[in-house]
């Protein structure tokens, strides 16, 4: 049976933010670099988007239109310009409206709107993570707000980061402190999930309780948090200096407020987060950082711009990926023949991901999954020095 | 002009320069020219052997002017490039120095050498090629470039916008003009446009402009209603035969009774029709120009597709572009959704590629034969035009435009293909073999046309469309001037249109010196190009005529008048009617023939057929040939290694 164009939900998708859905022109650009294309995923980029132009069926299935980890490869490749994740974005509101959103990305989303975060965690536990450490609260006087991404709150390999990152923070006299069980998650998986309204809740929250304490600047420990508190915050009243932690770090090692007395032994490749890179095009601090650390650094062979996905973004993370289908498997293996014995990053989600696939492939004893401010602190321990 | 005597045999003290080219590396590469170089000085004849990096730099051809001018040789060879490149070069060169410039000979060991073998084989077909123009050095005599006077008048045919172009540029350079047009119109297909792209300037605008210009200009003469009916001469003097004659096409004579009925002042731009100059002849007259030269400027059709393709003329509802884009120029109303003959058009598809880009074994030839393998280049941006003033114009209006590609090659043509895509149309990609297909809704649809269609986009899914009007995007077929063809005796290309001599190196010459190609008679092209082409043809003619002669190349048959017994023989054979004829021979010794050297373009097939070899081609005579053919066949010349 032939199908017949409906061009209503080509406009809708326009109106619901899609801007740019005609102006694809089907080169299949996209499609070509994205990660889903190495492990032979259902979703193909270019295809949605064709969909969505003809206002045909078909993306409605879990694994196509909630494939998509909004990593950015594409939109940097496309001849077009085109906005693809806002395109993405707006089919997914659109489902979303009209009661589509797969089940396990609902639990996330009631999360976070009864508890602030997406971990299914009561809002009380959200400063768990700081037992046992001394972290100052953010008072009028601090100057730096932390703000700890929800997955470093909660999860507990995660928690590490936050707390390895409080104690550079603190040798090196930054002043900065916490507000705590009264933040919310930045809600940026949200609004990949395509749940406006839910995400337009938390970002509104975290803007009246940021500007009601008179923060000026955050630092944050997720490039997630990052890019919603830098790109879409402003459009609603958020506007801080925001920094993410291995801007702070690589600037307190030039400073000379952190000093490395050793080296830290190992190889170590650097895995740069979509978020800080590609999205934010952060690629050199990070690289300082463990340049500090004195590690030998080896290279994966994709780097920088062209870096491969965890598998963890616009909403993914939350989503169960079987592992023959999985972006990190992919890297840790990468980083593995790249003769890397450490596989630095600088996000809670890599982490997370690239941690899990290290179990699953049976690399514990060869590749350790480190954030960059872990590997820094380890180095200023002289763990194992040179 | 006198003939080479064919049978002399060189004297024997005739002395040659050879010259060897590296091109850079071009062809030293390939080729051991050091070894070329002592092989040629061992060539019988050869005085002197030389090579350079690049011959044609000025240290290049200083060399060869110092070598003639100190009397070293008195002919040269030079073994280089294709001589379609440089030969002019060089025999400027030798005349510099004083040396007849047909005493030269060129050996192409690039094209014919260098790029296409390795190898010692390589060295030794140069060494031939070499061999074989020292050869025919020798045997060379000079000759005596042909002069013909030019009269500084120009014939332009087609009053389109390359016609009137061309006129107005050739005018401009001081050539009279006489600019003969078909129809009573000024403005060929150019009127029936609305606005013309990328500039979105209204063709009316620029056409008033123009035209004006043309009918204003002392030195130029418009007929209209006129076609040329004969021509004969040469360039610098043709003799053409123009009939005027009262309207007699249809739709002319509709467009004058559409003009009378509004009281429209002659002069004035009448969108889709054009400028009605003067009165239309109401007799017929003939008029006889004595022109220089003739620019072709005769323009295309539109294609027109056959009853049942796509559903045109099976349905009021399937249009062609330029019915379309009259459509669009006449409604002054606008509003949220197209309205064609008081109905609403919700959602209309585009077809592009109409009688274009057409395969073999998938399209169906026409009645003639004939396919159109060529794209006809201007219909993917006037299509990417149309997208957009519809969406423009009418917001509520779907367009689908069905492609096979598109070809927005020109500068600022992309920028249609993005502006349509933001601006909403749905692009929808066939395969030749796969075209949509146009059929009568289901009684009882909203829409009266239905489309089906495969999306090549969506791995082949079949698509089903209800439309309101179906567009098609006919392409160009080139004008019909097979009388015209006949009467010059001009080539065609396969596609139908005259074809230049080179597509880069004489992109508006025909192979008969001083007539020209101005716009889509030759290829189709859009009005920015035919522009182009207009004026490059009005540059070249004003170029040819303004020296009031034309210096005609000498490699033209020649009649031995010892040797001619007034066969008729060439008579017969040569193909270009009035090139050579029998006269009486002097003396009362019967009759013998004559070639006017201005017609004639050393073909050489009378050659061929003289019984006496009393007719033969200066510059390329038997005797010559037989030379080359000797050296090349003959013992190889080894070079001793240093
Ligand atoms: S690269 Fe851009 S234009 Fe090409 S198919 Fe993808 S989104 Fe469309
Ligand atoms: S210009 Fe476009 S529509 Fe016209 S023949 Fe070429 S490809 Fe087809």
């Amino acid at each position: 049976m032939p199908d017949t164009p409906f061009y209503e939900v080509n406009e809708a998708i326009v109106l619901s933010g899609g801007v740019d859905l005609n102006t694809c022109m089907q080169c299949g650009m996209c499609a070509a670099v994205c990660p889903w294309r190495e492990v032979d995923g259902e979703f193909i980029v270019r295809r949605m988007i064709r969909l969505g132009q003809m206002g045909l069926e078909g993306n409605e299935v879990e694994d196509i239109l909630y494939g998509c980890t909004t990593c950015n490869k594409c939109v940097i490749n496309c001849p077009r310009g085109v906005d693809i994740i806002g395109i993405m974005r707006a089919i997914r509101t659109m489902t979303a409206e009209m009661g589509g959103t797969p089940d396990t990305l609902r639990a996330v989303i009631g999360s976070c709107d009864s508890n602030g975060n997406p971990w299914g965690e009561k809002r009380e536990k959200r400063t768990d993570w700081m037992k046992g450490l001394d972290v100052p609260a953010y008072t009028a006087e601090t100057e730096y707000l932390l703000s700890v991404c929800c997955t470093s709150c909660y999860d507990s390999r995660s928690r590490n980061i936050a707390r390895s990152l409080v104690k550079l923070l603190t040798t090196a006299g930054v002043s900065f402190g916490v507000i705590g069980v009264e933040e919310n998650c930045c809600g940026e998986s949200l609004r990949k999930t395509g749940d406006e309204s839910g995400f337009m809740k938390l970002a509104e929250a975290n803007i009246g309780l940021f500007n009601g304490r008179g923060v000026k600047k955050i630092i944050v420990t997720s490039p997630h948090c990052y890019h919603t508190y830098t790109r879409e915050y402003p459009e609603i009243g958020g506007e801080w200096e925001v920094i993410h932690h291995s801007q702070l770090l690589a600037q307190l090692v030039a400073d000379g407020k952190l000093k490395v007395p050793a080296a830290l032994a190992k190889k170590v490749a650097y895995h740069d987060p979509c978020y800080l890179g590609r999205h934010s095009e952060i690629f050199d601090e990070p690289r300082a950082v463990l340049a500090a650390a004195g590690v030998e650094t080896v290279e994966m062979p994709r780097e920088k711009r062209f870096s491969l996905c965890c598998g963890g973004g616009g909403g993914r993370v939350w989503m169960e990926t079987p592992a023959e289908k999985r972006f990190s498997v992919l890297r840790v293996n990468e980083a593995v023949n790249a003769g890397a014995e450490i596989l630095a990053t600088a996000c809670p989600y890599c982490v997370s991901l690239l941690e899990d696939s290290r179990k699953t492939e049976n690399l514990e004893d060869k590749l350790e999954v480190l954030d960059l401010s872990e590997v820094l602190l380890r180095s200023m321990e002289g763990e194992t020095v040179r | 002009m006198t003939a080479e005597d064919s049978k002399k045999k060189p004297a024997g003290d005739e002395k040659v320069a050879v010259y060897i080219c590296h091109c850079g590396g071009n062809i030293s590469d390939h080729v051991d020219v050091e070894a070329l170089e002592r092989m040629a000085a061992e060539m019988p004849g050869v005085t002197v052997s030389r090579r350079n990096h690049f011959m044609c730099s000025d240290p290049g051809q200083n060399m060869i002017i110092e070598d003639l001018k100190a009397g070293k040789a008195d002919r040269i060879v030079v073994a280089s490039c294709s001589p379609a490149l440089h030969e002019t070069t060089f025999r400027r060169a030798a005349q510099r120095a004083g040396v007849n410039p047909y005493l030269y000979e060129h050996a192409n060991i690039r094209e014919q050498v260098s790029w296409v073998h390795h190898g010692d084989g390589a060295t030794a077909k140069a060494a031939a090629l070499v061999g074989a123009a020292v050869a025919k050095a020798r045997a060379l005599q000079p000759l005596e470039p042909i002069r013909v006077e030019a009269i500084r008048h120009a014939t332009v045919i087609g009053g389109g916008i390359a016609g009137l172009k061309a006129a107005r540029d050739l005018a401009i350079r001081g050539v009279k003009v006489a600019l003969v047009e078909k129809t009573p119109f000024l403005g060929g297909n150019f009127a029936k446009l609305d606005r013309v792209y990328p500039t979105q300037e209204k063709a009316g605008d620029l056409l008033t402009g123009l035209a004006a210009a043309v009918l204003a200009h002392p030195s130029i003469t418009v007929l209209t209603c006129a076609e040329m009916i004969a021509s004969e001469g040469y360039v610098g003097d043709f003799k053409l035969k123009v009939k005027r004659q009262p309207p007699q096409d249809a739709e002319d004579l509709d467009k004058l009774i559409q003009l009378k009925q509004a009281g429209t002042a002659k002069g004035t731009f009448v969108p889709f029709v054009g400028i009605l100059p003067f009165d239309v002849p109401v007799g017929e007259e003939t008029v006889d120009l004595a022109t220089g030269a003739v620019v072709l400027a005769t323009g295309f059709k539109h294609y027109t597709p056959p009853k049942g393709m796509y559903g045109y003329g099976d349905n009021p509802e399937v249009i062609t572009l330029p019915d379309l884009i009259k459509l669009m120029a006449e409604d002054t109303a606008g509003g949220g959704t197209l309205q064609v003959n008081g109905r609403p058009i919700k959602t209309m598809a585009m077809i592009r590629c109409v009688g274009s880009r057409q395969i073999p074994g998938i399209h169906e030839p026409d009645e003639k034969g004939n396919l159109n393998e060529y794209c006809s280049r201007v219909c993917c941006t006037a299509t990417l035009q149309a997208d957009r003033e519809l969406r423009e114009k009418y917001p509520e209006t779907v367009i689908y435009d069905f492609y096979r590609d598109i070809r927005a090659y020109g500068r600022g043509h992309e920028e249609y293909y993005v502006g349509a895509s933001r601006d909403g149309v749905l692009f929808v990609r066939f395969e030749a073999d796969a075209a949509p297909a146009v059929a009568r809704a289901p009684e009882g649809s909203e829409s009266p046309l239905s489309i089906t269609a495969k999306d090549t986009l969506l791995s082949g899914q079949d698509l089903e469309i209800p439309v309101d009007l179906v567009v098609l995007a006919v392409g160009m077929v080139p004008s019909d001037v097979s009388s015209i063809v006949d009467i010059m005796k001009l080539p065609v290309g396969a596609d139908r249109f005259l074809l230049e001599v080179h597509p880069k190196l004489r992109p508006v010459e025909l192979a008969t010196t001083g007539i020209l190609l101005a716009g889509t008679c030759q290829a189709p092209m859009d009005s920015t190009e035919a522009a182009q082409g207009a004026t490059a043809a009005s540059v070249k003619a004003a170029t040819i005529l303004s020296r009031g002669f034309v210096e005609l190349d000498p490699y033209v048959a020649a009649v031995n008048a010892d040797l001619c017994t007034g066969t008729g023989a060439c008579v017969e054979t040569c193909p270009h009617s009035g090139c050579i004829t029998l006269v009486d021979a002097a003396g009362g010794k019967g009759r013998m023939a004559k070639v006017n050297p201005a017609l004639c373009t050393g073909c050489g097939m009378c050659v061929a057929v003289c019984p006496n070899i009393a007719i033969e081609v200066n510059g390329w005579t038997l005797r010559q040939y037989e030379a080359m053919v000797d050296a090349i066949v003959g013992e190889p010349i080894v070079a001793e290694a240093e």
